[in-house]
Formats: C-alpha cells, sequence, structure tokens
C-alpha cells in the first residue's frame, strides 16, 4: 500500500502543468484602465502597462530601469462592444496574460461619464480577478485615454502618481466597493474623484516644464443615476468630506470676513453631526460642524498670543466654514437635487417610518430642505510667534 | 526499520568472529612459560604489543606486556620497574599466595592495580591502556593502570562558538570528557555508568545522569537500548545516535550533540541523559524538546532582555531558512497580487530576461548554494578562502550579470542560508535544510496553498515526534505553564525555580522555597 502511494506521489510533478502557475515575465499588469466613448458611440478601452525593463542586467549597476523607447510604461486601446469585448481585442495584441490583482485606477471619460457608466460597473463587480479596492476617478474636461499617456515627472508608473493622490486625503477617494455600496444604498447619491491634467507651471510656455503635465485631485464628480451631472470644486468638496465624515485633516487659506487680511488654519480632528428633521412635508436640516485646529498663517492685524484675539478668529473662522459649507450644500440642492450628503441616509437609518413615506420625493424635499450650519471651532495653537511681521511693534488691541 | 516505542532490539552487522580468538572462560596457568605462550599467541603479529621479561627483586622471573602507546611510559619505567626490579630479596615472601599481594602492597606505586585470572579480561585491560604483569608460579596476573600516551589536549570548541561562556571542548578521551563535566557537576548525584559496545572495536560508552533528576525509566531505556546494540564498530557517537534513536528517517535530530562541557552539564541538570563514547569528542544527550534544539548555552549566560530579543530573531530567522524560498516563488508564480505594486515592478524589471522558471531558478541556486557549503567543509583549510571567493562570484554575480538568475533570487537565496545559521543547533539546522526542498517544490506546483500543506505536514510530524517518551514539541504541545517559561521567551532565572519537565522530575531548584 505505502509503494502504491508513493508511486501516486510522482505523478503529481505531472500535474504541474495544468495549475495556474503563470511566470512574471509571462503577465502584462494592468496598472489603469481607461474607459472613453468612441466617435461611433462604442467603448474604448485603454490599459497601462508597465514595461519592466532589464533584460539580463537586472542587477547592474542600478541604472534607472527604462524600458524599450526609454518608456517605462506603454497604453493600449481598442474599440468594443463592452468591456470584455475591448479587453480581449487588447490581449490579441499582447502575448502576455493580463493580470488586473494590481490594478490601481480606472479612469472614467468624462463623455462616457455623462452618458452613463451603469453597464460598465457590471463587469469590473463580476470579475473576480478585478479588486474591488480600485479607485474609480472621472477623467475632467478630457478623456481618460489622455490620462493614461501622460508622463510623470517623479512616477515610473503614471497610474502610481494616481493612486498616491487618492490615498494621500487630500480630496474625494473613491473606489469601487465604495461607489457601488453608496449607490446601493438609499437617500444617498454617490460621488467619485476627478482627476484633471494641468501643467506643473503657471506658465505653460514654460520650456521643459512643459513636456508633461501634472495630475490634479481638485474637484468631486457627482454621479446621479449613474449618469455624471457636475463637479463640486476644490473648496465644496472640502466641505462635502467635513459633512460625510471622510477626513480627520483639513487645510484653509481664506480671507476672514469682518476682518482685513486672511489666515492659514490646519484643522485636526474634524468631525460633524448631521440632525435631519421632518416638519410636514418639508425638511430641516442641522449640520453641526466641529474641530480643533492650529493657526499656521496669520496676516491679520491682530496679536495672537492674547487669548480674546483667537476666539475673534475662531468665531470668525467658524462663520467661513459654515458660510462655504452652506454654499456646497445650496448647490447640490438647487443646481442637481442630488443629496450626495446622506442626509436621506440620515433618515432612513434613524427614522425609518418617516422616510418610508419620504422616500419616492426625497429629491424634492432634498432641494427644497431648509439647511442650518453651525461650526464649533477652536483654535489651541497659534505658532511660534505672536504678532505677525507686518504689524510688528504696533502693538494694537 | 522505524522502530515503535520502547523495547526494540537493533541488530546490525554482526560479522562472523573467528573461534581461534575466543576464549571466553579460560584462565592462567601457574606456569609461566604456558602464560607466555598463550599471551603471545593472543598478540601475534601485534607490532606495537611490547613483551618484556624480567626478574623481580632478582629472584622471581616474571614478566610484562603492554601496548606501545597507549601507556605512560615514564610511569611505567618509573613507578613500576624500577621498585619491582631493585626489590630486596630479603623482605620477599618465601610463600607463593603472599606474593602477589606483597607485590601490589609494597612494590608497585601505581594506584590502579588489580588481580586476574581471566585471559579475556587481561586481553581488554591490555587494550585499554594497561600493562599486565605475570610472575612465575603465579595463577594470576597483575593488571597496573598506567592509561597514557599522546592524546590531544583540552582545546576550544570548534564548532560551537560562544561569545561568553566557558571555552574548552571535549576531546577524544573519555576520561577526560567525564572529568569536564564533573568539573562543574561536583555532585556524587552525578553518576557515570561505562559499557562496552563494538564487538571488534569494543568502545567504552559511558551514560552520564544525575541521579534524583533523570526519569529513571528514561534511564533504564537508554541503557538497555544500548545494550541491545549488536554492531562491531562504533567509531564515533553518531553510531550510537543512530542505533537508539527512535525515528530514524524523521528529519529532525532526536538527541543533543554538543562538544561543549557547559552545554552538556545544563543538559545533565535539566534531567537529560547523556552518553560518552570513547574516541569522540562529541557527547550525546537525550531527551531533546524543538524548543530545546533552538535555545544556545549563551541563553542562561546573558540577561534575559537581550536573550528574549535574540530568540525572537531566531525564530524569525529559523522561519526564513524554512519558507522564504518556498514564499518566493508561490507569491511570484501564483500570488502576485500579494507583492506591493513598487516591490512587484522591481522583481518583474529583474525577472524579465531569466530564461528559467521561477521554481527552477530557486532550486538551482539552493543546490548551488548547499554544494558550496559542503564544499567549503570538505576542502583543506588551505583552499578554503578559494571556495568563497569562486562561490561569491559565481553566485552572486556573474549568474545575475549573465541573467541566468535573477537577483532578487540571489538574496533569497543568501538570506536564507544565513538564516539557516542562526539556528544554534547545528543538526537541527540541517532539518530546516532539507526541508526546504519539499516546500519549493510544494510552492513551486501548489502556490501558497502547496507551502500550508507542507506546513501541516511537518507540525503533524513533529507532534507526534517524541524524543525517549517526551513529546517533541513538549511543553507547548502538551501545554505546560511551568514549562512556557522557558520556550518560546526564557522568564527570568528566579522564576525558574522548577526543573524542567523533560524526563525530570518536578523538583526544585533552590534549596527552599
Amino acid at each position: 500500500m505505502p509503494a502504491r502511494m508513493l508511486l501516486l506521489l510522482l505523478f503529481v510533478p505531472l500535474l504541474s502543468g495544468c495549475w495556474d502557475r503563470v511566470e512574471m515575465n509571462d503577465i502584462s499588469f494592468f496598472m489603469a484602465s481607461g474607459l472613453d466613448l468612441s466617435e461611433d458611440g462604442r467603448l474604448k478601452t485603454t490599459i497601462q502597462v508597465p514595461i519592466p525593463a532589464g533584460g539580463g542586467s537586472g542587477g547592474e549597476s542600478g541604472k534607472a530601469s527604462t524600458g524599450t523607447f526609454g518608456k517605462t510604461y506603454y497604453a493600449v486601446s481598442a474599440i468594443g462592444t463592452n468591456i470584455f469585448d475591448a479587453e480581449r481585442q487588447i490581449q490579441q495584441k499582447n502575448s502576455r496574460h493580463f493580470f488586473k490583482g494590481q490594478r490601481r485606477v480606472v479612469f472614467i471619460g468624462e463623455a462616457l461619464a455623462r452618458k452613463g457608466i451603469q453597464d460598465i460597473l457590471d463587469n469590473y463587480a463580476r470579475d473576480p480577478r478585478s479588486r474591488m479596492r480600485t479607485y474609480l476617478v472621472v477623467a475632467k474636461g478630457s478623456e481618460a485615454s489622455k490620462l493614461l499617456q501622460n508622463d510623470h515627472p517623479t512616477e515610473r508608473i503614471p497610474a502610481e502618481e494616481v493612486r498616491e493622490l487618492e490615498r494621500s486625503g487630500v480630496g474625494t477617494s473613491v473606489t469601487f466597493r465604495d461607489f457601488l455600496m453608496t449607490q446601493a444604498r438609499d437617500g444617498i447619491v454617490p460621488v467619485t474623484g476627478a482627476i484633471e491634467l494641468v501643467p506643473p507651471a503657471v506658465d505653460p510656455s514654460n520650456g521643459a516644464a512643459s513636456k508633461f503635465n501634472m495630475f490634479r485631485l481638485s474637484s468631486t464628480a457627482v454621479f446621479k443615476d449613474y449618469k455624471l451631472i457636475g463637479y463640486l470644486n476644490d473648496i465644496e468638496t472640502r466641505s462635502l468630506r467635513w459633512i460625510k465624515n471622510e477626513s480627520k485633516e483639513e487645510y484653509f487659506g481664506d480671507s476672514l470676513p469682518g476682518l482685513s487680511g486672511n489666515i492659514g488654519i490646519v484643522m485636526n480632528d474634524i468631525k460633524s453631526k448631521v440632525n435631519v428633521i421632518m416638519n410636514g412635508n418639508r425638511a430641516q436640516v442641522r449640520i453641526q460642524l466641529r474641530g480643533t485646529g492650529t493657526i499656521n498663517e496669520s496676516n491679520v492685524d491682530l496679536k495672537l498670543s492674547r487669548l480674546s484675539n483667537m476666539t475673534i478668529i475662531e468665531k470668525r473662522f467658524g462663520e467661513l466654514v459654515a458660510r462655504q459649507t452652506l454654499q456646497t450644500v445650496k448647490k447640490a440642492q438647487t443646481e442637481w437635487r442630488a443629496d450626495i450628503f446622506g442626509f436621506g441616509l440620515h433618515l432612513h437609518q434613524f427614522h425609518y417610518r418617516t422616510w418610508k413615506k419620504v422616500r419616492s420625493q426625497w429629491d424634492t424635499i432634498f432641494s427644497e430642505a431648509d439647511v442650518v450650519v453651525t461650526a464649533d471651532i477652536s483654535l489651541r495653537r497659534s505658532g511660534i510667534i505672536g504678532n505677525s511681521f507686518e504689524h510688528h511693534g504696533a502693538e494694537k488691541k | 526499520m522505524i522502530g515503535k516505542g520502547f523495547g526494540r532490539r537493533k541488530r546490525v552487522r554482526k560479522v562472523f568472529l573467528d573461534k581461534s580468538t575466543a576464549h571466553q572462560s579460560e584462565r592462567l596457568s601457574s606456569s609461566l612459560e604456558e602464560n607466555k605462550t598463550k599471551l603471545l599467541a593472543i598478540f601475534d603479529s601485534c607490532a606495537d604489543a611490547v613483551f618484556r621479561p624480567f626478574d623481580i627483586g632478582g629472584q622471581r622471573h616474571a614478566f610484562l606486556l603492554y601496548i606501545d602507546g597507549l601507556i605512560d611510559n615514564a610511569q611505567l619505567d618509573e613507578s613500576l620497574l624500577k621498585p619491582l626490579m631493585s626489590g630486596t630479596a630479603s623482605e620477599m615472601p618465601h610463600d607463593d599466595s603472599e606474593l602477589l599481594p606483597f607485590l601490589q602492597n609494597r612494590l608497585i606505586m601505581i594506584s590502579q592495580v588489580k588481580r586476574t585470572a581471566e585471559w579475556d579480561r587481561i586481553e581488554r585491560e591490555i587494550l585499554h591502556g594497561s600493562v599486565v604483569i605475570c610472575v612465575d608460579n603465579q595463577a594470576e596476573a597483575l593488571v597496573v593502570g598506567l592509561a597514557g600516551g599522546n592524546t590531544r589536549s583540552v582545546d576550544e570548541p570548534a564548532s560551537e562558538s560562544t561569545v561568553r561562556g566557558s571555552r574548552d571542548s571535549f576531546t577524544e578521551i573519555l576520561s577526560t570528557n567525564t572529568s569536564l563535566i564533573r568539573r562543574r557537576v561536583r555532585s556524587s548525584r552525578l553518576k557515570i555508568e561505562l559499557l562496552t559496545v563494538g564487538e571488534i572495536t569494543r568502545t567504552d560508552v559511558a551514560i552520564a545522569y544525575l541521579k534524583g533528576i533523570t526519569n529513571e525509566s528514561t534511564l533504564r531505556e537508554i541503557k538497555s537500548r544500548i545494550q541491545a546494540i549488536e554492531i562491531d564498530v562504533v567509531l564515533e557517537s553518531g553510531y550510537i545516535e543512530q542505533l537508539i534513536e527512535e525515528k530514524t528517517y524523521s528529519p529532525f535530530p532526536q538527541f543533543l550533540v554538543t562538544e561543549r562541557p557547559d552545554y552538556l552539564a545544563a543538559a545533565l541538570l535539566q534531567g537529560q541523559v547523556a552518553i560518552f563514547t570513547d574516541g569522540s569528542p562529541f557527547a550525546i544527550s537525550a531527551p531533546m524538546t524543538f524548543w530545546g534544539f533552538m535555545q544556545a548555552g549563551e541563553d542562561y549566560y546573558e540577561r534575559v532582555l537581550y536573550i528574549n530579543s535574540i530568540r525572537v530573531i531566531r525564530f524569525i530567522f529559523a522561519m526564513i531558512a524554512l519558507l522564504l524560498p518556498s514564499l518566493y516563488v508561490a507569491l511570484t508564480t501564483f500570488h502576485q497580487q500579494m507583492i506591493p505594486t513598487n516591490l512587484l515592478l522591481s522583481i518583474a524589471a529583474a525577472r524579465e530576461g531569466v530564461p528559467f522558471p521561477a521554481l527552477v531558478e530557486a532550486m538551482l541556486m539552493e543546490v548551488t548554494f548547499e554544494g558550496l557549503r559542503e564544499a567549503g567543509v570538505r576542502l583543506p583549510k588551505q583552499v578554503g578562502q578559494a571556495v568563497s571567493i569562486v562561490g561569491g562570484l559565481v553566485v552572486g554575480q556573474a549568474a545575475v550579470q549573465a541573467g541566468i538568475v535573477s537577483a532578487p533570487m540571489v538574496i533569497v537565496v543568501s538570506l536564507t542560508g544565513i538564516a539557516s545559521f542562526t539556528i544554534p543547533r547545528y543538526n537541527f539546522s540541517i532539518a530546516f535544510r532539507l526541508l526546504r526542498f519539499p516546500l519549493i517544490i510544494l510552492a513551486g506546483m501548489f502556490g501558497l496553498y502547496g507551502v500550508s500543506i507542507g506546513l501541516v505536514v511537518i507540525l503533524v510530524h513533529l507532534s507526534g515526534l517524541k524524543s525517549f517518551g517526551v513529546p517533541y514539541l513538549f511543553p507547548v504541545a502538551p501545554v505546560t505553564w511551568q514549562g512556557l517559561k522557558d520556550a518560546l521567551f526564557r522568564a527570568p532565572l528566579w522564576t525558574l525555580y522548577l526543573h524542567p519537565q523533560t524526563g525530570g522530575k518536578k523538583l526544585r531548584r533552590k534549596g527552599s522555597g
């Protein structure tokens, strides 16, 4: 018996060819995909694949690995009826197997996003090889394929830069998982980050720098019924993230209302509390913003070492934040009638009976809701100097 | 050949002994001439046997025989021959029966003197370094213990170095070795029993243990297994180890093998039974556990915080030695999504021009490394340098530059090689080196799934393994809280007041409380 089992074991190595072993040399890593609308209304898929450099001298002298044509990546596109068809066509151009496990970002061209992305989401959710933690990003004012072909000054793979941007917490970062979960929920409209290509210098004619562009995660794309309906700019995105408790830290550099001069503040530990009450057929939304912060820059005519002056700044800054937030909510109410903040979700979760009654006309109710924003700001530190320099020695107040 | 449990006998290579040399029950005769003929017949054609006739006190004919080189010649001349030959005739007793006691008590100025009449005993004693004196008209011979001759002195341990700890090591001489232990354990509870193994070599094998601490049944078992050995030749303690160990086909050793007396003394004090073999500077000791093999003697000499951090490093590196190549193969050929992107791109770039699959590459490099290591051990010291230069160049750089292997694989293999040296017991690290290869193959065929299966098989094997009745994974499985104080981590010395239970009894180490 043991002899027979040993004999069986001898056959095991023969099986090895049947298993899903893939050598790294036979893989094309998808670093990013881009989806666009082609001219004939079909789907154009672009993928970004790194060019692994080396060719036998991998260990030699550690020189920067640049592949063919001095590039570290290449982008391929194909036009097909759906994602699968397009990828099938790309595979025909590429002997290496596609590997989606490392995909970081999926770009969606603005035209496609406005037409609707319902159809494309299915493939990403269904295919077990693609990761739900891939970031979903709208290519603002551009085609996704353009973003995939843009060289970046520091990153070898441009998609890596976009991923890092999304992770760094400077703007809206939404993965497929987040998007689909939000989409499936009642009383909230999903958003994604929006990336635009910008020249690195303010003056684009500036020689070498104009060869490549930078990615800028500046705005938030709003999707209602799977269709892109508009963008929030960076200030509005900040407000959105604060209301949704999505960020821990925000940066403000603004003029303060009622004071001459401006101020730079880092807000840490920011929180918000949303309360929605139905008053008949009218919603009353109360948003309380809270946070503690540090003054990093002060060009205000106040001596910050005085507590009373700090209180003034806190108050004015609170007013500023509340005003910005209110404007953001108003924009969503009037322009899109889209509840991106999840006020309806709040009702759904905390006042389900009320929600059942208002669910069907929530968009209207949301757009007509009375919104009150209060901000409770405390500034803990004012930096290591007292007066600002331009008022040094004036010793006012 | 896999023995099951206790009480089995090992029958090994029994040669047909020439019956003409068998003289078990024969005794000396009182005729000097007859004895001389007989003795010379026994040591016929033994050029190193020295036969010397002389007269005691100028009256009684006598002769002595010894093996040249086994005895201390200066002492033989000074303390034996000189008093015997110059002894005065007047004092000599005329009664034959009083002659030998007279020689023993008055003339021979040597402590170890025995009388015997059995030929086989005489032969054995001569071969162990005794001088045999036969006197005219006496049916008994005097056996004078004069063992000496050229031996290696106590030296620094060659294969087990340490920063802190004693610098002596065992030699090839059994009595030196036992004395090194006795010097450390000055207690009459340290018992040393002598056995002889090997029908041709007649090797002395000493069993040392601490009475009252060692488990009696373990001791009995070890003794009976040694006594049951039937073999012609014992040249090293490794013979004994292989003949009495439980699982011949386990990669894991079941004996501590050490040339350091302080380690062995510690093992004895933990209730182990030590076995010395004459002619071998390595003593073996059992029962041992997995955790015991992962400990160095220094673990008790250095301070507790340092040692515990070192033990953590040691376990991490033991895992590296076992798993790193297989994990690398599994991750790069099956689970690319588990590697961080930037690392993946670097590995992909390095692997781009490599002609072999990762599995073949790993096996190639690991086998090369083991070959280099073996060459390094076997090569004469004078050319040892060449191996490291050629090996380092061939494996490290040229192979990478030629695009035959990738640089990450070189890193993996060299890290694995270094890691295997952090395992304190050499014979234990061999297990890790061996098991690495099946794991690499499993990883190349089934990925992480295969590695997990391999690890489960190893774990199951370890759980079933026993060293003289002590489970190999003790005290972790089966668990005892007292034992855990010195398994993965070592508690401060003052908390280790109970004797470890590996074969020992629950005894308090300290006299009080």
